[in-house]
């Protein structure tokens, strides 16, 4: 058994509505230090075959959580 | 889109000196989407000013010369059969970014509808949401406040699953488009309210979606989408500039190749929690009076919106690209100009004005940049890091090639093609109510708020509780102290159009009236919104004429004004177009919306009437191809009795003796019992034997012409017959029990629980949504 994260973000020069909501917040409550945000999202898969499953968490990486259009991915095992 | 990583500039590009070959490869290399011959006129005008031009100034000029900008192949068709179609109420038809016409002394609503197909085949979710967003700014450009949207979709086979060259499956697309809408609209409190989905294998890799939206504003309050006068100073507001949508307009204005993953950059990416504040900020604005033209930032970005505000307004100015605020660093001034991120709004307005207009920004938390003042002369100037990186006469600039493209219209093919009697049609009924173009929406439209803002009165859903049937049109109710209202409909009968453009597009107009009409509305205005394939085909651009041609028969009879339009050509993958569908979007008005009729029956023991000419033959229905069979061609709407209904139903709304009025379209006769059955349980026991000497199933199914279906209480009936002079409608039988059963000539073809009709209808998109 092995452990595969997925972390899905999106691509540079795409508008976060959410990070500026965040940063925006942080400087109205005086965290002055701190630049800007962003957010990703991070999904972790347990699989059994190390060789498919990795396969198969790629596929499923592309196709289903990442919005090629917006989104990236990286895939790591842990 | 790759931009380099140096420090941004302007490069000349030296097209004076290039041959063909390597003017094709200019035009490919920098995503121009130019053709040999607009190419080579360029590089003529480059050497008769003598100078080769920037960047900056090609990629402006392929913009401008876009289908999408210039309309180069379907201009000179719209002028032809389009121009002239106004009347009394026309405010602005044709002029600015949308139609304007009276609504009351005070008041006009502000009227437009626009495609957003290419994005929303690569992009579902995406490209809808920014087609609902442009749509409402360009509604809110006219200085209007957005009240309802409407949306008509059209999407491929349920089964087509995809293919390995990058098409999504029709679940894919269809599903992402309906939520991008929902989630656009929904985020901004405003209701969508009406709208139409067909499907059908054309637009397997082609879905279309068309964003319509409707605004009221006082008339004294429209604001020109032009400049007026020299010193404004040109205020951007809203989101800011990014990379997204770079070349939007240029690809959506070619056919889909393989290229579908490169073109993932083109599409503009939505925010709506940027366009909320945008549109109180905007009206706010608007109420000062502090501005002078305003105009949205949509297909061809600054570009377009910038050159055509001051060209309109026959002056000129000057802009500084490194004032503009972006979303990312170091884009290239070429970038700037042609983005087409969203939620942006360009304004001019009289410099001492600025100080009310910030602080007016800055309550809404929205984001702005003074890039530049308007100017006497005729070339548009664009600076970038002091040099001048654009310097052209706007005539040239806004110009753009018009192509009279040769075309073949269709001959009219009057084979008629009827299908094999079924023995059992209680079980046919029920499997016709469940496929895909007869099945309730309610799987779509109960996405999408309906009711917020409060002026809803009827939306796509109507019926007592328990029982929801599809309402004709919606009807909204725009001022709070007024009860006058506005009734809305779209769509386009897809089976007619593809067997006969011409029969089609007078179909589908024929239903919009009727939609409306049935509400209890008389039709007011309206707007189109061609879409078809390659223009460069004969055949296609033959399609594309006789649409016209039909639409422009079809006002001129019923004296309808058609007040604005957006055209989207090739939408074609690979060899297939996708059949001709101009979508009618047509807005009536009544006078007061509590004579609003539903479609529901109202009681038991209640006539219901036919009114209009059946036509005898199943061309170009639903029924035909689900039986399998093409249609050859469709039949013709009799226009002068089209124009003769609105008279009669408008003196019968008036009188108030309507009970429930459907119009016959998708499913026929049969269907529309049905649906109005459906909205409260009530069945209902008819027989066809009046409506002459056709087959049952040509009386059951047949969709063409204008027909109407009418509930209306016994003790009316005198006053009904009437009023409805000199129509003779037939009287096809009575409101009764919670059957429906219809017979013909001594036979009894259905028989069944309106209950057990229900279900498959109510769930037929089911396994789709």
């Amino acid at each position: 058994m092995g452990k595969i994260r997925v972390e899905v973000r999106y691509l540079p020069g795409v508008e976060d509505p959410e990070a500026i909501t965040i940063s925006r917040n942080l400087q109205i409550l005086g965290y002055d230090s701190v630049g800007s945000v962003s957010v990703s999202k991070v999904y972790q898969f347990e699989i059994g075959n190390r060789e498919n499953g990795m396969k198969q968490v790629n596929e499923v990486a592309r196709k289903l959580l990442c919005n090629e259009v917006i989104q990236e991915y990286d895939i790591k095992e842990e | 889109m790759t931009s380099k990583k140096s420090n941004p500039r302007s490069e000349i590009i030296r097209i004076r000196d290039l041959d063909q070959v390597e003017l094709d490869t200019l035009s490919l290399r920098m995503g121009l989407a130019l053709s040999q011959g607009e190419m080579s006129q360029l590089r003529g005008y480059f050497r008769s000013i003598g100078r080769d031009p920037t960047d900056v100034e090609i990629q402006a000029m392929a913009q401008a010369w876009s289908e999408h900008c210039c309309y180069k192949s379907s201009r000179f068709y719209l002028k032809k059969y389009l121009s002239g179609l106004r009347n009394e109420s026309v405010i602005l038809a044709m002029e600015d970014d949308a139609g304007v016409v009276e609504f009351d002394g005070e008041h006009a609503y502000v009227v437009k509808m626009e495609s957003h197909n290419h994005p929303s085949a690569l992009e579902p979710y995406g490209g809808a949401a920014t087609g609902v967003g442009g749509i409402i700014r360009d509604v809110l450009c006219m200085g209007a406040q957005p009240i309802a949207i409407l949306d008509s979709l059209y999407f491929g086979d349920p089964s087509f699953g995809g293919d390995d060259r990058g098409s999504h499956s029709s679940r894919f697309l269809s599903g992402g488009i309906v939520r991008g809408i929902r989630d656009y609209g929904n985020r901004l409190g405003i209701p969508t309210v009406a709208g139409s989905t067909t499907f059908d294998s054309s637009y397997n890799r082609n879905p279309l979606v068309n964003a319509g939206c409707i605004g009221i504003v006082r008339k004294d309050h429209v604001i020109r989408s032009r400049v007026s006068a020299e010193g404004e100073i040109l205020l951007l507001i809203g989101g800011g500039t990014g990379r997204d949508g770079i070349h939007g307009v240029n690809f959506a204005s070619r056919s889909f190749g393989h290229d579908r993953a490169e073109s993932t950059r083109s599409v503009q990416l939505g925010n709506p929690i940027v366009e909320e504040p945008l549109i109180h900020g905007i009206i706010e604005l608007v109420d000062l009076g502090i501005v002078c033209g305003m105009k949205d930032l949509g297909g061809g970005g600054l570009s377009s919106a910038a050159g055509e505000m001051m060209y309109a307004a026959g002056l000129a100015g000057t802009i500084e690209l490194d004032r503009v605020h972006l979303k990312e660093k170091d884009m290239q001034p070429w970038e700037i100009w042609v983005s087409e991120s969203q939620e942006r709004m360009l304004v001019s307005m009289d410099p001492p004005d600025l100080d009310k207009a910030i602080g007016v920004l800055k309550k809404w938390d929205l984001n702005y940049s003074v890039i530049g003042h308007v100017t006497k002369g005729e070339n548009l100037k664009l600076t970038y890091g002091g040099e001048t990186v654009l310097d052209l006469p706007l005539s040239f600039l806004t110009s753009g090639p018009t192509y009279a493209r040769s075309y073949t219209e269709k001959k009219p093919d009057r084979t008629i093609v009827l299908p094999e009697e079924t023995r059992d049609y209680n079980t046919l009924l029920k499997e016709f109510l469940s496929s895909p173009n007869v099945a309730a929406r309610f799987r779509i439209i109960r996405e999408y708020d309906r009711t917020v803002r409060g002026s809803t009165i009827i939306s796509g859903e109507t019926g007592v509780p328990g029982f929801p049937t599809h309402s004709d049109a919606a009807v909204i109710k725009p001022l709070p102290d007024s009860r006058r209202g506005l009734v809305l409909t779209s769509g386009c009968r897809v089976a007619m159009t593809r067997a006969d453009a011409y029969a089609g597009t007078l179909n589908s107009f024929s239903k919009a009236v009727r939609n409306i009409l049935s509400m209890g509305g008389i039709p007011h205005s309206v707007v189109d919104c061609m879409n078809f394939g390659d223009p460069e085909q004969e055949d296609v651009m033959g399609d594309f004429v006789s649409s016209l041609r039909a639409l422009s028969d079809s006002c001129r009879e019923l004296g309808l004004p058609v007040v604005s339009g957006n055209v989207s050509l090739y939408n074609r993958t690979d060899e297939t177009n996708i059949h001709p569908s101009p979508t009618i979007m047509m807005t009536g008005i009544m006078e007061d919306v509590e004579r609003t009729i539903s479609q529901d029956f109202k009681e038991e023991g209640n006539n219901v009437y036919l009114l209009g000419r059946m036509i005898p033959n199943l061309n170009g229905s639903e029924y035909l191809s689900y039986r399998g069979y093409d249609s050859p061609g469709a039949p013709y709407c009799d226009l002068k009795e089209l124009s003769s209904e609105v008279g009669v139903m408008h003196k019968l709304a008036s009188t108030g003796i309507i009970a429930s009025a459907h119009d016959v379209s998708t499913g026929g006769l049969v269907t529309a019992i049905c649906e109005m059955a459906f909205g409260s349980g009530i069945g209902g026991e008819f027989d066809l034997t009046n409506l002459g000497g056709m087959r049952s199933s040509v009386k059951m199914f047949s969709e063409g012409g204008n027909m109407i279906l009418l509930e209306v209480r016994e003790a009316d009936r005198e006053k009904f017959l009437k009023e409805c002079m000199p129509f003779e409608p037939v009287l096809l039988g009575k409101t009764t029990g919670d059957r429906i059963r219809i017979d013909d000539t001594g036979m009894n073809l259905v028989d069944c629980p309106v209950s057990s009709l229900f279900d498959p209808w109510n769930s037929g998109l089911e396994n789709i949504f």
